[in-house]
C-alpha cells in the first residue's frame, strides 16, 4: 500500500463531502443548530410547567362524619383549598378536586387528647397537580398530628425523645463526581455511540453506495490503485468525519447542557446541587477508546452500504444497524451489568461499560487494555472484510435486483429467487418475529405455540413471499428427487451427526457451561410434553414440523437467495451461521450453526430440499427419543454426559459421517441435476 | 499492444443459472493499430472490454497488455491502459483541473507533470473554457472531452474505448475519432466499441464481430467484406448474423 496514493483519495474525498450541501447540513448543520434549538425550547417549556405547577394552589375535599375538623386542620396548610363538590369522588376523577381525604372515625376526641382517627387520601398518581396535593395535604396532616402527639406526650410528663429510643440518620457519602459519574455514565456513551454513527452515516454511504450511483466507481478501478488503498482511503475519509462529528455533536451537546444548567440556576434563584465534574484521565481515556470505536463502526458501515446500488438503498441498509448497534450500548447501560472477563469482550458494550466506569473512577488499566484491544481487533477484522468486499466485482460492479421497489406484483419479473439482499432483510423480519411473537405463543400453550411457530410464523410467510415476489417455488425451494445415493450418504451423515454433536456439546459444556435450570427447563419440556400429548404428537411438532418448516426457509428461501450473491462453500457457512443465530441461545449457536452448514451441504450437493429435510428429521427424532427417555432402556444416556461418547463410538460415527460424504458426493456426480456452480477464483 | 486468448467471462445469476458473457475471444491489436469491436447492444463487447481493461477477472482465459498477462499484476498494468466506458463518469463535485490532477496523482504522476500535461490537453482538445468548472456543469460533449482527458493523462500505450462517441453530436464525435486517428499515428494500440459502423469504416484496420457473447469474425476490413461478399460493415454483419441464425435453427 502507497502512503501517497492513499492521502491523494483521502483528500479527494474529504474534499467531495465537504461539497455535498446534503451531507454538510446533516452532519454539520444539525448538531450545531438543531440540537441547541430543541434543547433550550423544551427546557423552557418545562421551566415554566414548573414553576406554574409550585405556584398552582390545590383543591382538597374532605368526607366523613369528621369532616368539619379536617378542614379546619387543612385551612392552615399553605397553597391548600378547602372545596365543596357535591360528588367528591366524581370530582376527583374529573379533576375538579386535585386530591380527596376521607376521614374514617370522628377526631373530636383525638383533638381533645384521646383515641385515634384513620383518614385516607386519594389521589390520582398520572396526574403530576394530584401528586403534589396529596403531598401537601399528608405534610399539613402530619403535622397537626406532630403537634397533637407532643401534646399527649406533655399531658403524661413526657418528652417527645420518649417514643423514640433510636435516631437514626443516613448520609451519602458518594462523592458529587460520582453521583454525576453514574448519571453520566448511562447516558453519555450511548449519546457518544449515537453521534459517531450519525457521523459516519452519510459519508460511509456517500463514499460506496454514492459512488456506484454516480457511476464513477468503474473509472477509480481503471487506475492503478490497489483494492486496499482505495477502501483504505475511503476508510479514513469516513473515520475522520465520524470522529469530527462525534465530538462536534459531544460539544455542542455539552455547551447547550452548560447553558441549560445556567439558566436554570438563575431562574430557579438557586444552584443546582449537580457538580459536572470529569476527571481529566477519563477524559483522554475515553477520546482513546473512541478511535477503536469509530474504527469499528465505520468500518461495518461500509461493508454494509457497499451493497447497496443507490443512496437512497444504502439508507435503508444502514439505517437497521443504527437500531442494531444501540442494543449492545442499552446492554451497558443497564443497572448491574459490569466490566467482567465475558463483558469486556463484547463489542460496542464493553465500551459503554468501560465508560461508565471511567466516570465513576474504577477502571484498572488491565481493563481499559482489554477493552481498546478488542475493540481494535473487531475494527480491523470489519476493515478486512470491507476490503474483501471491494475485491468482489459482482459487489463492486452489481446490479443486484434488491427489494423490488414497486409493489404491485404485476410488474415484477418472475425470478429463481429472492436474492441475497431480500434474503437477509428477512431473516432479519423473522428473527424479530420470532423473538416477540413466538415467544407469546409459546407461552400460552407450548405444543400448539411450537406448531405455530413453525407452519404459521415460518413456513406460511416464506411461501407467501416467494409467492408474491414471483420466485419460482420449485427452483428456490431444491423440490427435486435427489439422488439415490445422495438420498443414502443423507440417512449416513444424519445418524453419525447425532453423537458427534452430542459429542461436541460435552466439550462445549466445558467451555461455557450450560445453566442448570436451562437444561432442566428443556428436558421437562420434552418429558412433559411426551407425557401430556403423547410422543407421536411430540414427533409431529418438535421433528417434522421443523423439518419441513425451517428447511423451507434456510435451506430453501435463504439459501437460493444467498447463492446468487455468494459461491455455494460461503453460502453453506453463511446459512449455517444464521441458522445457529435463529435459536436465539448462546448455548446453542455453534451446534446448531454446525447442524446447519451440514444441512445447507446435503442440499447443495444433492441439489434436492427432501435430503435436508429427512436429515433435520432424524436429527431431531433421535433427540427427542433419547432425551424422553424412550429408548433409555439401551444408551445410558447419563452416564454419556459425564463421560463422552467412548472413542470407538466416535470414530465410527466418523467414518459412518464420511461415509455419507462420499455417498452425497457420489450422488452429485452422477445426477443429472446442474451441478452448484464451481467456486470462483479471484 | 493487446493479446486475448480464449477469453471467456462467466456471471453466475442465481441456482447454478450461469450466463456466458463472452464465449471465448481470441484476437490482438498491434501497436499503431484501431481495431474496432461492433455489436449490438448486450452482446458482451462491454464485458470484453473490462476484462481487457483489467476491471473484471476472466473466467478463463488469458490477457495481455504489452506482454504481461494482466492477471498476474491487474494493478500495475493498468498504467499502461487508458480505459473510457459509458461507466466511467467524472466526479461531479471537482474541477475538470482538480479531477485531472487528482487521477494524474492516481496514476503516480509528479504535480508539475500533471500541470504540464493538463495544459497540453487542454490545448489538444479545446477544453480551456470549462477547465475549472464544476464537472456536473458541463455538457455532454464537454464531459467526454475531460474523459478522454482522464484516460491519456498518463500517455498509456493502449487506449480501451467503450462507445466513446455515444450520445455525441456530429461535431465532438468527429474530434473525438480524429483523436483516435491522431494516437494511431502516435504508436498506440487502440481497441474501440461502437455501434455505428460507419465510424469502424472509417477508422479500424481490423474489426471483430461480436454477437451474444461470441466473436464471430476477426479480419482486415477489406478481406472481411470480399469474404462476405458485400461492400460495407453494416451487411457483413447482417449476413454473419442470418448465417448463425440459420445455423441455429
Amino acid at each position: 500500500m502507497r502512503r501517497r496514493i492513499v492521502l491523494t483519495i483521502l483528500k479527494k474525498e474529504l474534499l467531495d463531502t465537504i461539497r455535498d450541501k446534503r451531507t454538510l447540513i446533516m452532519m454539520v448543520g444539525v448538531p450545531i443548530v438543531l440540537y441547541p434549538a430543541m434543547m433550550i425550547i423544551s427546557m423552557q417549556a418545562m421551566l415554566v410547567q414548573q414553576t406554574g405547577m409550585e405556584d398552582r394552589t390545590s383543591k382538597v375535599a374532605v368526607m366523613g362524619e369528621g369532616a368539619a375538623q379536617v378542614k379546619t386542620w387543612l385551612k392552615s396548610v399553605e397553597k391548600l383549598e378547602v372545596s365543596e363538590p357535591g360528588d367528591p369522588a366524581a370530582a376527583l376523577s374529573s379533576e375538579e378536586i386535585d386530591v380527596l381525604v376521607k376521614v374514617e372515625g370522628n377526631p373530636e376526641g383525638v383533638a381533645n387528647g384521646t383515641g385515634n382517627v384513620q383518614i385516607a387520601i386519594q389521589f390520582d398518581g398520572a396526574e403530576i397537580d394530584s401528586r403534589k396535593a396529596s403531598d401537601r395535604v399528608e405534610d399539613g396532616l402530619r403535622k397537626v398530628s406532630e403537634k397533637l402527639r407532643d401534646a399527649r406526650l406533655a399531658t403524661a410528663g413526657l418528652k417527645p425523645d420518649f417514643i423514640e429510643p433510636l435516631k437514626l440518620k443516613t448520609e451519602n457519602v458518594a462523592p458529587a463526581t460520582k453521583t454525576t459519574g453514574t448519571i453520566l455514565g448511562s447516558v453519555l456513551p450511548m449519546l457518544l455511540i449515537l453521534m459517531i454513527a450519525v457521523g459516519a452515516f452519510y459519508p460511509a454511504v456517500d463514499v460506496t453506495a454514492g459512488e456506484k450511483e454516480r457511476g464513477t466507481f468503474e473509472t477509480l478501478l481503471s487506475t492503478p490503485t490497489t483494492k486496499s488503498e482505495i477502501v483504505t482511503g475511503k476508510f479514513l475519509t469516513v473515520f475522520a468525519l465520524a470522529m469530527l462529528v462525534g465530538l462536534l455533536n459531544l460539544t455542542s451537546m455539552a455547551a447547550t447542557m452548560a447553558f441549560m444548567l445556567n439558566q436554570l440556576s438563575s431562574q430557579l434563584d438557586k444552584a443546582i446541587p449537580v457538580e459536572i465534574q470529569f476527571p481529566p484521565m477519563a477524559a483522554v481515556a475515553m477520546v482513546l477508546v473512541m478511535l477503536p470505536l469509530s474504527f469499528f463502526i465505520t468500518a461495518v458501515m461500509m461493508c454494509i452500504a457497499v451493497f447497496a446500488k443507490s443512496f437512497k438503498e444504502a439508507q435503508n441498509y444502514v439505517t437497521p444497524f443504527l437500531m442494531v448497534l444501540l442494543f449492545p450500548a442499552m446492554l451497558g447501560s443497564f443497572p448491574g451489568v459490569e466490566l467482567t472477563n465475558a463483558t469486556q469482550f463484547i463489542p460496542v458494550t464493553n465500551v459503554v461499560l468501560l465508560f461508565r466506569e471511567l466516570l465513576t473512577g474504577s477502571v484498572t488499566a488491565d481493563q481499559f487494555f482489554s477493552v481498546f484491544m478488542s475493540t481494535f481487533a473487531f475494527a480491523l477484522l470489519a476493515l478486512q472484510f470491507a476490503s474483501w468486499l471491494f475485491q468482489r466485482e459482482e459487489v463492486i460492479l452489481s446490479e443486484d435486483k434488491g427489494f423490488p421497489l414497486s409493489l404491485n406484483r404485476k410488474y415484477f419479473r418472475p425470478r429463481a429467487s429472492m436474492g441475497a439482499s431480500m434474503a437477509l432483510g428477512y431473516f432479519a423480519i423473522l428473527l424479530i418475529v420470532l423473538f416477540y411473537l413466538a415467544s407469546l405463543v409459546q407461552q400460552w400453550d407450548l405444543i400448539w405455540g411450537l406448531f405455530i411457530t413453525q407452519w404459521v410464523f415460518l413456513l406460511a410467510p416464506t411461501v407467501l413471499l416467494l409467492w408474491f415476489v414471483k420466485v419460482d417455488l420449485k427452483e428456490a425451494l431444491s423440490l427435486r428427487r435427489p439422488p439415490l445415493a445422495g438420498l443414502l450418504g443423507t440417512v449416513c451423515m444424519a445418524a453419525s451427526a447425532l453423537p458427534l454433536l452430542i459429542q461436541f456439546d460435552i466439550y462445549q459444556n466445558k467451555v461455557l457451561p450450560v445453566p442448570k435450570e436451562f437444561e432442566e427447563a428443556f428436558a421437562q419440556l420434552l418429558s412433559s410434553g411426551a407425557s401430556n400429548t403423547g410422543l407421536f404428537t411430540l414427533l409431529f411438532v418438535v421433528a417434522f414440523s421443523p423439518a419441513v418448516c425451517e428447511e423451507v426457509v434456510f435451506r430453501g428461501a435463504l439459501l437460493s437467495g444467498l447463492r446468487e450473491r455468494l459461491n455455494p462453500w460461503v453460502a453453506m457457512i453463511a446459512v449455517g451461521l444464521l441458522f445457529g443465530l435463529f435459536h436465539l441461545s448462546i448455548f446453542r449457536i455453534v451446534p446448531t450453526a454446525l447442524l446447519g452448514m451440514v444441512l445447507t451441504y446435503a442440499v447443495v450437493r444433492t441439489g434436492s430440499l427432501y435430503t435436508g429435510i429427512l436429515m433435520h428429521f432424524i436429527n431431531n427424532a433421535a433427540s427427542i427419543l433419547l432425551a424422553t427417555g424412550s429408548v433409555q432402556s439401551w444408551i445410558d444416556v447419563s452416564a454419556l454426559e459425564k463421560d463422552g461418547l467412548p472413542a470407538w463410538a466416535l470414530a465410527g460415527a466418523a467414518a459412518l459421517f464420511a461415509v455419507g460424504v462420499i455417498l452425497v458426493e457420489t450422488g452429485a456426480r452422477n445426477s443429472r441435476s446442474p451441478a452448484p456452480p464451481r467456486p470462483q477464483s479471484d | 499492444m493487446i493479446s486475448a486468448e480464449g477469453l471467456r467471462k462467466v456471471f453466475y445469476a442465481s441456482r447454478g443459472l450461469e450466463v456466458v458473457a463472452v464465449k471465448g475471444a481470441t484476437f490482438s491489436v498491434d501497436a499503431g493499430e484501431v481495431f474496432g469491436l461492433l455489436g449490438p447492444n448486450g452482446a458482451g463487447k462491454t464485458t470484453l472490454l473490462r476484462m481487457l481493461g483489467t476491471i473484471i477477472t476472466p473466467t478463463s482465459g488469458i490477457c495481455r497488455i504489452n506482454g504481461q498477462i494482466t492477471e498476474n499484476a491487474p494493478d500495475s498494468i493498468r498504467k499502461e491502459i487508458g480505459f473510457l466506458s459509458g461507466n466511467t463518469k467524472l466526479y461531479g463535485r471537482l474541477t475538470a483541473r482538480e479531477l485531472l490532477r487528482y487521477f494524474g496523482r492516481l496514476y503516480d504522476m509528479a504535480d508539475p507533470a500533471i500541470a504540464i500535461r493538463t495544459a497540453e490537453l487542454a490545448e489538444l482538445l479545446q477544453m480551456h473554457d470549462f477547465l475549472d468548472r464544476r464537472c456536473e456543469a458541463l455538457s455532454t460533449g464537454q464531459t467526454q472531452k475531460v474523459s478522454i482527458a482522464r484516460v491519456i493523462l498518463h500517455d498509456p500505450k493502449v487506449l480501451i474505448l467503450d462507445e466513446p462517441t455515444l450520445g455525441l453530436d456530429i461535431m465532438t464525435s468527429r474530434s473525438i475519432l480524429d483523436f483516435i486517428l491522431l494516437a494511431k499515428g502516435r504508436g498506440h494500440s487502440i481497441i474501440f466499441s461502437t455501434h455505428h459502423m460507419s465510424e469502424a469504416d472509417y477508422l479500424c484496420d481490423r474489426v471483430g464481430l461480436i454477437y451474444e457473447g461470441e466473436l464471430m469474425a476477426v479480419d482486415e476490413k477489406a478481406a472481411l467484406l470480399a469474404g462476405r461478399g458485400v461492400n460495407n460493415l453494416h451487411d457483413a454483419f447482417l449476413s454473419l448474423v442470418d448465417e448463425r441464425e440459420r445455423q441455429a435453427s
